[in-house]
């Protein structure tokens, strides 16, 4: 992946192009096939192997070992592992994930109810990161050299450098329990349903959520905007050192709007595509801050789910989680190949 | 060019190479300049603020500070450089085979590695520690199985570039072998954007010791590792905030000792910071 | 730019308008007070003859009605579900059921359902986690709509402690019904949702046959970090949390006046538990050299902070076999090393470390990672007994990860618990009789063994104390079992709460009293 080149976005596209674009698609979502057939089999071997089974984990203490045996049948788990992952991966091409031991609940479903919390995170998160990280990385650019752009650089490595979990506590400490501000833990209303209760006339319901999100948003978010601001800050450079805003300048335009009208609008791809890729990560890297701030989102179902030894619940998480992953980096990718037409597919 | 202009051009390697000498330092000599052990308890001076016998306070079981975050640097740094050192050994001669000879060995190392990726990591990191069980070289494989691909994809782009160069054409007509081709010509090329990665990796590796001996799934007591200090020191954080602040600090410290010089690195051995 | 703004507000409008329709009744139920009562780990399963871990006991607690409740304070069964109770012989209850029951779908609750629940739970098959509680039942069977018999194969005193567990609702359980996320019950909360990992909301049952719950409903919320659930209770987003809790954590809040409290004897014990199959711990001097070094003092008051009660024996202070007469052994590494030199043990090479026969003196503690006061407890163990000659290694796993391991036995010296031990046979007969379902140090011991069972089977309180007291004095003597300590209950709670009575259980059934 190189950095683009300032151009005048989206030239017209031929046939041949449109038809490349197609059969590029299709060949990315095949290659997921293998991968996540690979998924499947990494994690079915690793929870075999796994110390404990969910037999044990389910019934605890009191358990004897009638009941263990007992629980093994109705689980399947007695059975050899060719067998299970066989009859699992029988199941998977139906498009059945099977249904969690802890929970008798099917595996898609409990997924889904922890997805949109992960996502609304993310999001929310990747807001905060770009509305710190765009503005600092510009500014730090624009005043190369200067205390700004000191500031910045320091701002990013230390945003970059401080462990999220420290991060996370230390400012629930101080906003939650010692200003009291913002609670400390859990979450609102889901976002969406707050947004309708904004439309039904109660917008106290999506302050509360937004202040529910904001703690471990910027827990997840400040890494993020660390990271966009030096992207952002670089690749305004790069392109503050082309010709074309060299000739923009010598025709006398002014500073700024050289700086908002060329520069900065030539700058965002790379800043679009890491944002998108830094989303992904945070779908699945959210794990600590949703630990500490007890946000219910498919981390803290994950860590859950590898301590009961719930292996249909981890296989599920995984695999949905690495499939939309696969997804968003293909959207990157075709982002980025759509708005430079000279970056070509591989 | 004198030292203060070479140190005004290069600020951030500067910087970042004095902390992880501080750092090594600390690690190796720390210990000697008091009087304890990292074991040795004082359950009567338990939560001591920093004094003049500890300087930076005592912990939970009244052992001093400075002499268990000297041996956590220890333990940090060599579970860091051994699982970077390997993973980046590991990624890039598989990255180099798989971009060099091409074909089906390319095709099953990048669906490989497309596996690994596709992984969220830190899942994939707890899974192996629980399948491994806690401790610090089960630390260090899971960090390598996390860690190896990165070097891998960089390390098979270089090679995807560097077999079309005529000179490596001319060594191929002239009889040189593969290994040999790899090995003089394209590993040298490749060596920089690795060491680049390599010295972020480190810091990121700190991170991720801490973050799992955090969760509780990474180094085990007694062992002073500066992650389970932190997790502790959260619990007391109110009564005791210098048991989280030192580890904390200590990890933010390293890890931007690293990233400053892997960035410091990346500007002299590619001023144009095509690499990334 | 500007166009992708303008077009994700419609975005969002449109969605929220879809939202919006149905927004006003959850809007209008957030208008009464709700209690939030913060909890360590979501529940598992809303079914109560599955349940297992402590917020599912407590949850179900409240939506389902047992034939018995325990009182809070005593423990002693009160009427509940069964109006009276009858024992015509020492193995045959009779009891007789309230008429005025009703589930939440407005179903009577009659003796079939109490049949259902029961022969579920001793179904093998079903894998209900308590069965073993339930082991000597022979028969229960339904002896009009309202009087239920339960049959024993020998006389067995504790029982009636156990028929706290919820009863079920046999239609839904025949209708397939998913009782496990969907619970129906008959007690004093309605269930209204649950989203897993996050909250349970329960709200008052105004059909309740005990009266309408004055509190308007109750939310459990999750928050898995000790700190952090404190944290939530200062900073007003919770209004009761309650044991596990850190001892700092505990100190704090107990001075602060904001919140009231309860702070008593809880219903657990913490022990180390030696594996008597191990060669060195088939040695009863062995073992209680071991037990004279743990610094039961300074982990009780160093560790712990006082939260907890130095324990003297397995009998606990709040049964009523207890007595402060019998003592395991007092900690003194002097006698202790003393001991261990009569078996043979000393430093004959000059090494610093205990041998004999050219062996050190080593073996593995075990505990699991989720208690920072266990770890800390071995950590600490670890370093005085090598101080006084004994190698130790630490295997600290996560819990899931060591009870295969600990259910085979295959362990050398462990540290663990026990939660919610309502009877002393609760707290011997499975861990410490031969045949105990959880005697996984294999101890075995005759003397014990006519003990615990003679506590099952005598007649009489004096009998039973009687019994448990001679096994207790031989299990401090022999120390398969060293308890550490006896664990505290916490709690604490808005002072909004008022006619409620702390349960040391951790159950919240008297909220069904409480008001604001």
């Amino acid at each position: 992946m190189s950095y683009v080149r300032p151009q005048h976005l989206c030239e017209g596209r031929d046939f041949f192009s449109v038809f490349h674009m197609t059969t590029y698609i299709i060949r990315r979502l095949l290659l997921l096939i293998p991968t996540m057939l690979g998924i499947v089999v990494i994690v079915f071997g690793l929870l075999q192997i796994i110390p404990g089974d969910p037999a044990t984990a389910l019934l605890g203490l009191d358990a004897t070992p009638e009941m263990i045996d007992n629980m093994r049948r109705v689980l399947g788990t007695d059975q050899p592992w060719i067998v299970q992952l066989t009859k699992y991966l029988g199941r998977l091409l139906q498009g059945d994930l099977g249904e969690s031991i802890f929970q008798k609940t099917p595996v898609i479903e409990v997924v889904l109810e922890h997805l949109p919390a992960t996502i609304e995170l993310a999001f929310i998160s990747l807001l905060i990161s770009a509305l710190i990280g765009v503005p600092l990385g510009v500014l730090a650019a624009v005043n190369r050299g200067s205390p700004i752009d000191l500031f910045s650089m320091l701002f990013a490595q230390l945003g970059i450098s401080i462990p999220v979990f420290w991060l996370g506590i230390l400012l629930m400490l101080w906003f939650a329990v010692y200003l009291d501000w913002l609670p400390s833990i859990g979450r609102g209303e889901p976002l969406m349903d707050a947004f309708g209760a904004l439309f039904a006339g109660h917008p106290e319901v999506l302050l509360d959520s937004l202040r529910h999100l904001l703690l471990p948003a910027i827990t997840l978010g400040l890494n993020g905007a660390a990271i966009i601001s030096r992207i952002q800050r670089s690749a305004m450079l790069e392109v503050l050192g082309e010709d074309f805003i060299r000739t923009a300048r010598s025709k006398g335009l002014v500073s700024w709007k050289v700086v908002i009208y060329h520069a900065f609008r030539n700058s965002l791809l790379p800043v679009v595509s890491v944002m998108g890729l830094q989303f992904g990560v945070l779908l699945g890297g959210a794990v600590l801050t949703e630990f500490i701030f007890g946000w219910p989102g498919v981390g803290q179902l994950a860590i859950t789910a590898i301590g009961q030894r719930d292996i249909p619940l981890v296989q599920g998480v995984v695999l949905i989680i690495a499939f939309l992953f696969s997804l968003i980096n293909l959207v990157v990718d075709l982002l980025y190949v759509s708005i430079d037409p000279r970056i070509r597919l591989e | 060019m004198t030292f203060f202009k070479l140190f005004r051009q290069r600020w951030s390697m500067m910087v970042g190479a004095l902390i992880v000498v501080a750092l090594l330092f600390i690690a190796a000599f720390g210990p000697s300049m008091v009087s304890y052990k990292p074991d040795q308890m004082d359950m009567s001076n338990r939560f001591s603020e920093p004094t003049t016998t500890h300087w930076l306070g005592t912990d939970n079981f009244g052992r001093d500070l400075w002499t268990r975050t000297a041996f956590g640097a220890r333990l940090s740094l060599f579970i860091a450089l051994i699982s970077v050192g390997i993973s980046s050994l590991l990624g890039t001669w598989v990255g180099l085979s798989a971009g060099y000879f091409g074909g089906w060995f390319d095709l099953l190392v990048m669906r490989v590695v497309d596996i690994f990726l596709g992984f969220p990591i830190i899942i994939l990191a707890l899974a192996l520690i629980a399948v491994l069980g806690p401790g610090p070289i089960n630390v260090i494989i899971a960090l390598i199985a996390v860690f190896w691909t990165q070097y891998a994809r960089v390390a098979r782009s270089i090679a995807l570039a560097e077999r079309e160069q005529e000179y490596v054409k001319a060594a191929q007509v002239l009889g040189a072998s593969n290994i040999r081709i790899i090995a003089r010509h394209i590993l040298p090329n490749s060596l920089g954007p690795i060491l680049v990665l390599a010295t972020l990796g480190l810091g990121t590796a700190i991170i991720a010791e801490s973050a799992l001996s955090f969760l509780g799934f990474g180094v085990q007591p007694p062992e002073p590792s500066w992650g389970w200090t932190l997790s502790y020191g959260m619990r007391v954080l109110r009564n005791a905030p210098h048991l989280s602040m030192v580890p904390g600090i200590a990890i933010m410290i390293t890890v931007l000792g690293f990233n400053l010089m892997g960035d410091g690195l990346r500007d002299y051995l590619d001023p144009r910071g095509m690499t990334k | 730019m500007k166009k992708l703004m303008v077009s994700l507000l419609t975005l969002f409008m449109m969605v929220g308008g879809l939202y919006a329709s149905d927004w006003h009744t959850v809007a209008q139920a957030q208008s009464d007070r709700v209690l939030t009562v913060g909890m360590d780990v979501d529940a598992d399963l809303l079914d109560p003859r599955l349940a297992r871990n402590t917020t599912g006991f407590r949850v179900n607690n409240l939506i389902y009605d047992g034939l018995v409740e325990l009182d809070a304070a005593t423990l002693v069964p009160q009427p509940s579900l069964a109006l009276s109770w009858s024992q015509p012989n020492p193995s045959t209850w009779i009891f007789e059921l309230r008429q005025d029951a009703t589930f939440h779908d407005g179903t009577p609750l009659t003796s079939a359902d109490v049949v259902a629940t029961f022969e579920a739970i001793l179904d093998p098959d079903f894998g209900a986690p308590d069965r073993g509680l339930y082991a000597p039942l022979d028969s229960v069977t339904a002896m009009g709509d309202f009087t239920v018999q339960f049959t024993a194969s020998q006389p067995y005193a504790p029982l009636l402690s156990y028929m706290d567990k919820g009863i079920v609702p046999k239609h839904v359980v025949d209708a397939g019904g998913d009782l496990a996320n969907e619970p129906v019950g008959s007690g004093p909360f309605r269930f209204v949702q649950w989203d897993k990992n996050s909250k349970i909301v329960v709200e008052s049952n105004p059909d309740y046959w005990g009266g309408q719950p004055s509190l308007a409903g109750i939310e459990f919320v999750v928050v898995s970090d000790n700190t952090a659930r404190a944290q939530a209770l200062e900073a007003g987003d919770l209004d009761l949390v309650q044991s596990p809790l850190s001892p700092q954590d505990i100190n704090r809040l107990a001075d602060d006046d904001r919140f009231a409290n309860t702070i008593t004897a809880g219903f657990g014990y913490t022990y180390l538990n030696f594996q008597t199959q191990f060669e060195l711990f088939q040695n009863i001097n062995v073992r209680r050299a071991i037990a004279m070094m743990v610094p039961q003092e300074v982990i009780t008051n160093g560790i712990y902070e006082g939260i907890d009660i130095q324990a003297t024996s397995i009998l606990m202070p709040n049964h009523f076999a207890y007595t402060p007469s019998i003592n395991q052994p007092a900690n003194s590494d002097a006698a202790a090393l003393a001991l261990l030199a009569q078996e043979g043990w000393t430093d004959s090479n000059g090494d610093g470390m205990l041998d004999k026969d050219g062996e050190n003196l080593s073996f593995v503690i075990t505990t699991h990672t989720e208690d920072p006061n266990r770890v800390q407890t071995v950590e600490l163990l670890q370093n005085i007994l090598a101080g006084n000659g004994i190698e130790t290694s630490l295997n600290i796993q996560p819990f899931n990860s060591v009870i295969g391991d600990i259910l085979a036995g295959n362990y050398e010296l462990l540290l663990l618990g026990w939660l919610n031990l309502v009877d002393p046979d609760r707290a011997m007969f499975n861990q410490l009789h031969s045949q105990g379902s959880s005697n996984w140090g294999n101890y075995s011991n005759p003397v014990v063994d006519a003990a615990l069972e003679a506590g099952r089977t005598a007649l009489t309180a004096a009998g039973r104390t009687q019994a448990y007291q001679n096994a207790a004095r031989v299990i401090a003597d022999e120390v398969p079992y060293f308890v550490l300590q006896y664990q505290g209950f916490h709690q604490f709670r808005t002072p909004d709460l008022n006619n409620f009575t702390a349960d040391a259980r951790g159950h919240l059934r008297s909220l069904s009293e409480a008001s604001f």
